[in-house]
């Protein structure tokens, strides 16, 4: 899987939580382009959303993030680091 | 309701594994049952197993030990188990919030794939069926529970709708009929909605455009709609039938004997669900336009931690034709 291809299945992920910062904001494609990034504080994301992103990301990619580790992440661009590295 | 639980988390090895129990349990628990599964989950446990427990504590401290009973399913056993007592205290203690000494007797009955119904007792004829169009996260911007808990049991019925993420509400409803229009008319079969003395309708985010269109079509007393969609957006157009959006509404409307009081909420940092209360009430007669301050989207469950969703819903749609009462119109 690409970059460009995990950034669009992340994006399409965050819209399944229930986080709709990228979409509201037409930055989906920025964001998959890798020319757009956020701070995931920003994104507005509930405990409920936490919750099924970090499931979404075990479920797709064997992540082993739970919600307390979101906060220590950072950025969006960050994250699509972090499932890429944990999935290779 | 222990035994479920423990039969749903036994194969879990991961947080997030559990937490996938925990979000389905809260979207469809009743508050007796989050009671008795507080009860459960917190009582203390027998002096072998509190024993054991102890000693795995002690023993993961231990540089020796530690990564050898880290590494146990036991200590993985222990670590979710204490998520798990976590997550049902901060459950329980948010039912405090409806301001309810005893939880709601309600009882769940699944109608069919995507409808339950939440009742207690009483006889219909004296009693209110709201039915809600839950959200995306098939929830109305809170837990299942703690929205029941903010209702008598006594005096009102629940209707409760989801969808499949993916397809709305617009494509009808999974098992009544495949298309929106149609699975409302079969709402009067479903619910025996004519047994009940008034009908209000309740939606949030998806549902709640869904809502105010069912609320028109039935002739229901009352409509709240939190963070509704717009129908200007996207993916209601093949639904307008090349109409104008306010054609679109007259269409529900078409056949109902009254016009319910409807009430729009969104919350106040939110301009795109500001917009869609714009675009609604420009095509409906709505009663009021409530921006909630300091809310994004999720705005009622804001009102819970305000301590204010109780009073917002018998002002709007728990009293509303209250003292009409008159039979329920015919669809």
């Amino acid at each position: 899987m690409t970059d460009s291809e995990l950034r669009s299945a992340i994006a399409a992920l965050l819209r399944e939580a229930g986080i709709f910062y990228l979409r509201d904001g037409n930055l989906e494609q920025a964001f998959i382009d890798g020319s757009f990034d956020a701070e995931l504080e920003q994104l507005d994301i509930d405990s409920l959303a936490a919750m099924e992103l970090c499931i979404g990301l075990e479920v797709n990619w064997g992540s082993a993030l739970v919600p307390e580790d979101l906060n220590r992440v950072g950025s969006l661009q960050s994250l699509v680091r972090v499932v890429r590295d944990g999935a290779s | 309701m222990i035994e479920l639980y423990e039969r749903l988390t036994r194969g879990c090895q991961t947080k997030n594994q559990v937490n996938a129990v925990h979000i389905a349990l809260e979207n469809r628990m009743t508050p007796l049952e989050v009671a008795s599964l507080w009860a459960s989950l917190t009582q203390e446990a027998s002096w072998p197993e509190r024993a054991r427990r102890r000693w795995l504590r002690r023993a993961s401290k231990l540089p020796v030990l530690s990564e050898t009973v880290r590494r146990s399913g036991s200590w993985t056993e222990l670590q979710l188990r204490a998520h798990s007592k976590t997550w049902i205290s901060r459950l329980q203690s948010m039912l405090s919030l409806a301001g309810r000494a005893q939880p709601s007797s309600f009882v769940r009955r699944k109608l069919c794939h995507a409808v339950s119904r939440f009742e207690g007792n009483g006889s219909r004829r004296d009693k209110t069926l709201l039915i809600c169009f839950s959200g995306n996260a098939y929830r109305l911007m809170m837990p299942t529970p703690l929205f029941l808990q903010h209702l008598d049991a006594e005096q009102v019925d629940v209707g409760y709708l989801k969808t499949d993420r993916s397809r709305g509400y617009r494509s009808g409803i999974r098992g009544i009929a495949n298309d929106l229009l149609a699975s409302i008319d079969a709402f009067e079969a479903l619910f025996n909605v004519r047994a009940y003395k008034r009908v209000a309708v309740m939606g949030t985010s998806g549902g709640g455009l869904p809502a105010v269109l069912t609320g028109l079509r039935l002739g229901a007393d009352a409509v709240l709609a939190a963070g509704a969609n717009s129908p200007t957006e996207r993916r209601w157009h093949e639904h307008l039938n090349g109409q104008d959006t306010a054609a679109f509404f007259r269409r529900f409307a078409g056949q109902s004997a009254r016009t319910p009081a409807v009430h729009l909420m969104h919350g106040a940092d939110s301009p795109r669900d500001e917009e869609a209360a714009r675009v609604i009430a420009s095509c409906v007669e709505v009663r009021t336009v409530t921006p909630v301050q300091g809310a994004s989207h999720a705005c009622l469950f804001e009102l819970v931690e305000r301590r204010e969703f109780r009073s917002l819903l018998e002002a709007t749609i728990l009293t509303e034709g209250l003292e009409k009462a008159s039979p329920r119109a015919v669809c």
